[in-house]
């Protein structure tokens, strides 16, 4: 059924809010089907509860449902379900758990105490998801129907809401509407933070007779997947925000790339935009208004570089995905050289709320230069890893300590690294600078698309730096000089330095060539690649000088650059390291302490890892054993 | 008015003071291989001057994709040499030989009517190359002389 | 009409002029390798970098690109930032291709010492791009860049003999440093592992040009048959043919 007016689709969205609201008594499980819960096997948990209904002879849907969502944001748990009614949650579910899941909770309102989520320090089991600190603390608002609707179904978005905004955008004028999103300073979500107002209104009033609207889903960060869940979870934001940007500005096409790792997005955005079309809600006429605007899927293969604004077009026109030097502006000059709105699919997300709710609303959230809430993924040493959302302003400690639930293993923290590989490694001292765009950027790091990654006293800073240049070096497009050569250069100095082959002024050369190459090259993505190794130089000098004058890597991972040593005070003796141990290189009785031949060490750290009483050490090479 | 480069091969005795004239001017040398004017000596005392007739419809620009060539306000058929980028294609555009390239500087290079005081003209002893306002008699001059070459032409295919 | 300043100098120009150009209007050099006049722009060498002012604020641009848009642009091209930004490309292109004539001399200009890593094989090949731009210009397109960062190099599609090549030879001489060879002997031309027979002229019996540029050129087949310089023997034969005949 195609909707040809604003009335119609309020009318639509009524019935189907009254018959969710109507619904809220029948006996459901949504199971979260984002790529970590389904890697999990949540589909399997999904097959059995469907089964189980069966069996005891409930009817599908009226009686029992059981609704794939996207994902519910704490991975490291996965797979979730949460059922109703009472929100129960349950972690880390599995096919055989299902029978008692159905026949004590489904049937019977039981809680099954195993799959409940306890906390870590009190033990204290969790009854729904919002009893947990990692939701507590979160403000979800771009992720609001996020795990809460079957992404491939629009009615379960538009019962929670979706296309409101577009409801009410068409009632305005477009340069209202471009006002409205100047007035809540909305910044790009993409890592620029460019007040995306500020876009809107330039390629609004850039003569041409084409415009373009795009989002960037071509999220590459190691690590990073708030795009890609945000995208598989609740496409119809994502649509929703860009047909209103297409209103504003004038546009009527409009593209979507997304990078070729992401099927499950594809498939999810293609479903949307089918059932748009069939709504009315896109294509020709949308809702009777007259306004047209078409939205293309284009997929991109997979370049880092690709991610970066003139790089992503070119690759859209269907060249090389190049980027191109930039001083007219994409808004003015864009795709097919036309006035162009290039944001992030998070970014598209936010304009529906700030439509529906106003600037003033969205200012009241986060800090005064950057309102709104910002999404990350939440990863490496911690232990709550998952897709986080959190009002801007959030201190790194909170979504570390509070959110994350500290360190894994309760190891000390060392650093973390925000703004995927071109961000920077923050220290501890800088765990309670406040998260957003400009605290981050002083800092030397930055905000980036929003990827986090905590590391551990067991992380070496230069080993970290040079992760992360081999991958830009691998991802440069080599357009540039600078980025080309500079990144190899930086490279090849990070790989003498990790192999024990450092020399002094080392540690000078990779400042020197970093900020140079930060000054020079042609694109973000060379601009910013320096970041990982400029800021280890600037918070962690001290490993940089091991390495280079003593061949030492303190925290044991570059090999024959340090020894394991054994706390005798420490050790108990309970074996863990001796069986970690591939060289059989760790003699000792149990119970008594054990000790570490070098003669037989490999320096593969593994003995260091398996301790769980943090009673081995890596120690220079020249300390006795 | 813009003037044209009238040649009267009747009037040449052959001397190659053109050709000198022209390469030391253009190269700085006397050397009639890089002179944009050539004479060819038939047997029978009989002598031929020829240089670009800056054709209407060039098929040297035609040709040229960077914008090397192009007509500047005298009319004439110019070389961009900063623009030119080696591809030879005015050469083998040209029907007549009329520009030619050097491997030394990278360049096309054609007669440019030495920007409006053509050295060659001041040094012909005998006026059998002028460089004449392209008013009325000088160009029917000129189309006679182009219409008996075509008859010539017909006759020499025939 | 913009008034600008480069270097303290008033320097007025057309909007929409880049810096280099408004800069060689006034006499101030700037060096550059990937830009060439005859080729779109690409900014990709880095080495023409200067120091624009602009509504108070300072910023390292690519002359050879950046557009004078707004009168009182103010451009600085010798400050210690452009200095050492120009040094960093030099020393960067430099590791790599120590005997490119045109680099040693911008070294030596710049106090640049090459200093070739372990285990990097000396090229010639500073990855402008304006052998594949020139290509591109000519509407062959028989050579691109293929491979990225520091593999990133020119070459024909599949590093095979390019079937769209016309044997122009435009590639090699638009080359800055001379990394692009070709032969020719014997009535044939070899350049990127293809080699042409030559077409031969009536009249001389000499080799001139490959078949497929004169094709390119659109050469009318009848003037194919000369090579240059006899097409202009002719022309002076039927001049004296129809001169006699007045």
């Amino acid at each position: 059924m195609k909707l040809t007016s604003q009335k119609a689709f309020e009318e639509w969205q009524a019935l189907l809010s009254e018959r969710e609201k109507g619904a809220s008594g029948v006996r459901r499980v949504r199971i979260c089907a984002g790529t970590g819960c389904l890697a999990n096997g949540s589909a399997q948990v999904k097959a059995a509860f469907e089964a189980e209904a069966i069996r005891h002879g409930l009817s599908i849907p009226l009686e029992f449902a059981a609704e794939s969502t996207g994902c519910h944001g704490f991975c490291e748990r996965g797979p979730l379900v949460v059922l109703q009614p009472g929100e129960i949650f349950y972690e880390k579910v599995k096919p055989e758990d299902v029978r008692e899941i159905f026949e004590k909770t489904v049937l019977r309102g039981e809680i099954v105490p195993r799959l409940q989520y306890r906390d870590p320090n009190t033990k204290q089991p969790a009854r729904t998801s919002a009893e947990i600190p990692f939701y507590a603390r979160q403000h979800r608002l771009v992720l609001n129907r996020c795990g809460e609707v079957d992404p491939f179904e629009i009615e379960a978005a538009v019962s929670r809401g979706a296309y409101r905004g577009l409801a009410r955008a068409f009632s305005l004028e477009p340069e209202r509407i471009v006002s409205m999103i100047k007035d809540s300073g909305l910044r790009g979500r993409g890592g620029g933070g460019f007040p995306t107002g500020v876009k809107w209104e330039s390629a609004r009033k850039a003569p041409g007779r084409h415009r373009f609207v795009l989002a960037n889903g071509d999220e590459g960060d190691p690590g990073a997947f708030m795009d890609r869940s945000l995208m598989e979870g609740d496409p119809h934001s994502v649509l929703e925000g860009m047909i209103i940007g297409a209103y504003a500005v004038g546009a009527r096409k409009g593209f979507i790339y997304v990078r070729a790792e992401y099927p499950l997005a594809v498939k999810a955005l293609q479903q949307a935009i089918r059932q748009a079309k069939e709504r009315g809600l896109l294509g020709r006429d949308i809702l009777g208004t007259g306004f047209d605007f078409d939205l293309e899927i284009c997929r991109g293969g997979g370049a880092f570089v690709c991610g970066e604004s003139t790089a992503l077009m070119a690759s859209i026109e269907g060249r090389a995905g190049e980027p191109r030097v930039k001083y007219i502006r994409s808004t003015e000059r864009g795709l097919w050289n036309c006035p162009t709105v290039l944001n992030n699919v998070e970014t598209w997300a936010n304009v529906p709320h700030i439509v529906l709710n106003g600037p003033e609303w969205f200012r009241s959230m986060g800090t005064e230069k950057s309102p709104g809430t910002k999404i990350f993924s939440l990863v490496g040493k911690v232990k709550n890893s998952g897709l986080v959302e959190i009002p801007m302003g959030t201190t790194l400690r909170t979504m570390i300590e509070d959110i994350g639930g500290g360190v894994l293993k309760n190891r000390a923290f060392k650093a973390v690294q925000t703004g995927g590989p071109s961000g920077g490694c923050l220290p501890a001292d800088a765990l309670d600078l406040p998260v957003d765009f400009d605290a981050l950027t002083a800092s030397g790091s930055m905000m980036g698309s929003g990827g986090m990654i905590v590391m551990d006293e067991r992380t070496c800073m230069v080993d970290v730096a040079r992760y992360f240049v081999d991958f830009l070096a691998e991802e440069s497009c080599g357009k540039c000089t600078p980025c080309r050569e500079g990144l190899k250069a930086l490279q090849r100095l990070l790989h003498k330095l990790c192999s024990g082959r450092g020399e002094a002024g080392d540690g000078k050369r990779l400042g020197e060539i970093g900020s140079a190459l930060a000054d020079t090259a042609l694109c973000g993505l060379g601009q910013t690649a320096p970041n990982p190794v400029l800021s280890v130089l600037r918070y962690f000098p001290g490993e940089i000088a091991e390495h280079e004058a003593e061949h030492f890597c303190r925290a044991g991972v570059c090999k024959g650059m340090y020894w394991p040593r054994i706390d005798p005070a420490k050790c108990v003796g309970c074996g863990a390291c001796k069986k970690a141990c591939a060289a059989g290189a760790i003699r000792g009785e149990p119970r008594a302490a054990h000790v570490i031949e070098r003669a037989h060490c490999v320096t593969c750290g593994a003995c260091l890892e398996a301790c769980p009483f943090s009673a081995i050490t890596a120690v220079r090479r020249e300390e006795p054993e | 008015m813009e003037k044209v480069l009238l040649i009267s091969p009747e009037r040449c005795i052959g001397c190659g003071s053109c050709e000198m004239a022209c390469s030391i001017e253009k190269e700085g040398e006397f050397r009639p291989a890089v002179s944009r004017i050539s004479v060819h000596r038939f047997e029978g005392g009989q002598n031929v001057p020829m240089a670009c007739l800056q054709c209407e419809d060039a098929a040297c620009m035609a040709a040229c994709k960077t914008g090397a060539l192009s007509r500047n306000e005298d009319g004439v058929v110019a070389v961009d040499k900063a623009r030119c980028i080696g591809c030879r294609m005015c050469v083998m555009a040209c029907p007549f030989g009329n520009i030619s390239y050097s491997r030394v500087t990278k360049t096309a290079f054609k007669c440019d009517q030495c920007g409006g005081d053509p050295e060659c003209v001041k040094w012909c002893p005998t006026k059998a190359i002028e460089f004449l306002p392209a008013d009325t008699v000088n160009l029917q001059r000129k189309r006679a002389f182009s219409a008996t070459m075509a008859k010539a032409l017909e006759e020499v295919k025939g | 009409m913009i008034e600008i300043t480069i270097d303290e100098k008033k320097v007025s120009v057309e909007t929409g002029t880049t810096v280099l150009e408004a800069a060689r209007s006034a006499g101030i050099e700037i060096p550059t390798l990937c830009a060439h006049e005859g080729l779109v722009r690409e900014g990709s060498c880095r080495l023409c970098s200067v120091e624009v002012t602009e509504r108070g604020k300072t910023k390292l641009v690519m002359s050879c690109m950046y557009p004078v848009t707004r009168e009182g642009l103010e451009v600085r091209t010798d400050t210690d930032r452009v200095r050492s930004a120009r040094r960093f490309v030099l020393q960067m292109l430099a590791d790599r291709n120590p005997k490119a004539p045109v680099l040693q001399a911008l070294c030596s200009r710049y106090g640049v010492v090459p200093n070739v890593p372990e285990n990097v094989e000396p090229e010639l090949c500073i990855r402008c791009g304006r052998c594949v731009r020139a290509c591109e210009t000519n509407g062959t397109s028989a050579l691109s860049f293929a491979g990225r960062g520091w593999e990133r190099e020119v070459t024909p599609p599949f590093h095979e003999a390019p079937g769209d090549c016309v044997g122009c030879l435009s590639c090699a001489e638009v080359c800055p440093t001379g990394r692009i060879t070709w032969e020719e002997k014997d009535g044939k031309r070899s350049i990127w592992g293809r080699t042409f027979d030559l077409v031969v002229c009536d009249r001389c019996r000499e080799a001139y040009a490959t078949a497929e540029q004169l094709r390119h050129a659109g050469t009318d087949p009848e003037t194919a048959r000369l090579c240059p310089r006899c097409r202009k023997t002719a022309q002076q034969e039927r001049i004296r043919l129809g001169n006699r005949g007045v």
